[in-house]
């Protein structure tokens, strides 16, 4: 089957093949944990400047199409850069989230396709001065970023 | 743990909000779309360089002789010009090009004031999102306003009923705030009303509101004083004490803005007169360092 993407900046395409396995595995990734009202709640609380809330509510719609199955993959990501954050609040949201989107956009083709370019935006806007990585201090938060990722593994063509 | 198991068990938690309906709260920070850096920017072009943009074409278009020849004949024109002090410049076919020019950038601008003034009136801006943490900003403001209200309910020696529900009112269904959380301050404020100062609570709302980009002063400062007189009539009977309790709100509002005005005043003058000491102290060093050149000189 054919996972597809629309990047939401440009337009454009891509597409990837997908095995049962893969599919069955991404399913997971359907489980959502806030409605788009909550989402907005917990954007408000964050401390961040009012143009770069409007950059997370952008990156909340970005989805992945499998058949009829629609997998919000810009939610997860947002989902999982929150709840890290709040389990690791010595480091700052937008380092948590440049981190997570940044490895997850060099290392998963089609979401770097996805959010590559949202990345150095994002670094801007969140004022992250040395880079995503070069930002992130402490060691289990980069081992969480990292397991984080691997939930996006099924996306990666065989 | 898992991340999934992470996930599940931070999102499976609820907090208690603060603010249930932020739409309100928002609109009652009264900055509209001035919540985005970006937008504020594009205001300003809209009433600035838009406006002499229009004015420049509008003077391209006017350079035919006939267009002048139809201005050189209205009156009227004329002392439209000379009001707006381009009367001079309009004896002169280049005068007549600049002063159409100037005049209908004039006229845009005019036209951009009043689409923003109804804008203003017949139009409520809320900006999705403010620059600050909702519930830091919502903790601080109630802060600040809740106590004055309440000493001003209290004012008689008790707080009635329907002092009390216009004091909830007024934070659930004109703020937005969670009425379980208005109940929680009003119970622990109400408690400490003898240390609540007047005089030093308005100076605070003055420079938090005027210090914070998701504030505009003049609004809050309004729907504070409507707010007051809605305690105050929440009885039915407007009491001597709380007619007068108002009225030194409304002059602690009016002197804690005078001295903002008068240290703005100081500051000025404190820079012009650093600026003017420097200028003489620089213009010292010049004439000393001719005055050693010329006995140099005559020394040789």
């Amino acid at each position: 089957m054919e996972a597809i993407a629309v990047n939401p900046t440009t337009g454009e395409k891509s597409t990837i093949k997908l095995d049962t396995e893969q599919f069955e595995k991404l399913k997971k990734l359907q489980s959502e944990y806030m409605d788009p009202e909550k989402l907005r709640r917990f954007i408000d609380k964050l401390d961040l400047s009012a143009e770069a809330k409007m950059w997370l509510e952008k990156i909340s719609k970005v989805v992945i199409t499998i058949g009829t199955v629609v997998i919000n993959v810009g939610k997860k990501i947002l989902e999982l850069a929150i709840m890290l954050f709040s389990n690791y609040p010595q480091t700052a949201f937008g380092v948590v989230l440049g981190a997570l989107l940044g490895t997850i956009a060099s290392s998963i083709p089609i979401l770097g396709f996805l959010f590559g370019a949202v990345v150095m935006p994002v670094c801007i806007a969140f004022g992250l001065v040395k880079g995503y990585m070069a930002d992130l201090k402490d060691h289990d938060l980069d081992r969480k970023i990292k397991e984080a990722t691997s939930m996006f593994e099924p996306l990666r063509e065989k | 743990m898992s991340i999934e198991d992470d996930l599940k068990a931070f999102w499976g938690t609820s907090a208690e909000e603060i603010i249930l309906d932020d739409l309100k709260f928002k609109y009652q920070l009264g900055i509209g779309e001035r919540a985005y850096k970006w937008l504020r920017v594009r205001e300003n072009m809209k009433t600035v360089s838009e406006a002499v943009g229009v004015g420049t074409a509008a003077g391209a278009a006017m350079t035919t002789g006939a267009v002048a020849g139809v201005f050189a004949t209205q009156t009227t024109m004329g002392s439209v010009l000379a009001y707006v002090g381009l009367g001079a410049a309009a004896t002169t076919p280049i005068g007549w090009v600049v002063g159409v020019g100037a005049l209908m950038g004039v006229t845009y601008a005019g036209v951009s004031k009043i689409f923003e003034s109804s804008k203003d009136d017949g139009l409520v801006v809320i900006p999705k999102y403010i620059n600050s943490p909702i519930d830091i900003l919502a903790v601080s403001l109630i802060e600040l306003i809740l106590p004055i209200g309440l000493k001003l309910a209290a004012i008689d020696g008790h707080i009635d009923k329907l002092e009390r529900d216009a004091i909830l009112n007024h934070f659930v269904k004109v703020w937005g705030y969670n009425r379980l959380f208005v109940e929680r301050m009003i119970s622990a404020y109400e408690l400490s009303l003898e240390d609540v100062s007047v005089a030093a609570l308005v100076n605070d709302i003055m420079k938090y509101t005027q210090e914070n980009d998701d504030c505009d002063y003049q609004k809050i400062k309004q729907t504070y004083i409507n707010f007051m007189k809605a305690i105050a009539n929440a009885d039915g009977i407007l009491d001597e004490n709380e007619g007068r309790m108002i009225a030194d709100l409304e002059q602690a509002f009016t002197r804690a803005e005078q001295i903002a005005d008068e240290a703005t005043v100081i500051n000025k003058t404190t820079a012009a007169v650093n600026n003017a000491a420097k200028g003489f102290q620089d213009a010292v060093s010049r004439v000393g360092a001719m005055f050693n050149k010329l006995t140099e000189k005559e020394s040789r």
